[in-house]
């Protein structure tokens, strides 16, 4: 795991729990996290599980007809539309 | 595009200038419609959002204070016409409790397991499916949540704003919601690997 996003991660944890950042209860966390490999896997399991989320939802255009459409909705449009019929 | 263009289009916007508000539609469709998109998957369903989002951005625009940004107005919109979409469709999905009670009690079983899977699986179109799927199993306050941090990439505070909540609300959700994701996944890659043995 990236070191920086498991602290990030831990730092987020303690925040979460109601522990200040740097708090002692915070730095017990990390070091505790930082000694137990369950922990550390746990947490390296949720990175992977919102990146493969990530990957799978990739940003998409919005189509050309759904945006004319749109365009074509729009009471101004509309409007011109009407008066020209 | 910076914010001071943006103000003064959303200005002229207010004024009655149709050329100006054309042009915010331009500029935020794209994201208004993926947006839609990922809360409610459908793209029939996600060019309706859109639509009524636009609509309602027109007729609501002089209301628009400019206290928060343009953009957390609009998105603060699209997604509660899309939430409210979800609503009245009925989909099935987990119930908070479920969320919860996952939550207290994390599938620490199987992390081994996923040093075990070849990562070729984790990233097949399946894989991804059946993840999709739990997405969409989240209930709405876990849903919104983690589409807006996690898939929108927006900040904390923007999430916040947003869906109306506090901070340290959205957190709690986010953290239950990538949680309960990751234990669905989990349980998932067992069922894979018993498969395969």
């Amino acid at each position: 795991m990236e070191k920086r996003h498991a602290r990030e991660l831990i730092d987020e944890l303690c925040d979460y729990l109601g522990y200040d950042i740097g708090s002692p209860m915070c730095k017990e966390l990390h070091q505790h996290i930082n000694s137990c490999k369950d922990c550390q896997d746990y947490i390296e399991t949720v990175n992977v599980t919102v990146k493969i989320c990530q990957d799978s939802n990739p940003e998409k255009p919005c189509p050309d007809d759904i945006k004319n459409k749109l365009l074509a909705s729009l009471p101004f449009n509309k409007k011109k539309a009407n008066s020209q019929d | 595009m910076n914010t001071v263009d943006i103000k003064g289009l959303v200005a002229r916007a207010q004024n009655g200038d149709d050329e100006a508000f054309t042009q915010l539609v331009h500029l935020y469709s794209d994201r208004v419609y993926n947006l839609a998109l990922r809360i409610l998957r459908r793209e029939d369903d996600a060019a309706d959002i859109l639509q009524e989002t636009f609509i309602k951005v027109y007729e609501k625009i002089d209301t628009f204070d400019g206290r928060a940004d343009f953009f957390t107005w609009l998105y603060r919109i699209a997604t509660n016409m899309a939430l409210m979409k979800l609503r009245k469709d009925k989909r099935t999905v987990y119930s908070d409790e479920d969320i919860e009670k996952q939550f207290d009690r994390p599938d620490m079983t199987t992390v081994q397991e996923w040093r075990n899977l070849p990562l070729k699986n984790m990233l097949s179109e399946e894989f991804q499916i059946h993840l999709n799927q739990a997405v969409d199993s989240l209930s709405e306050i876990y849903r919104s949540v983690f589409i807006l941090r996690d898939l929108e990439n927006l900040s904390i505070k923007e999430t916040s704003k947003i869906l109306g909540i506090t901070e340290t609300n959205v957190k709690v959700r986010l953290k239950r919601a990538r949680m309960f994701l990751r234990d669905k996944l989990a349980q998932y890659m067992s069922e894979v690997n018993e498969r395969a043995s």
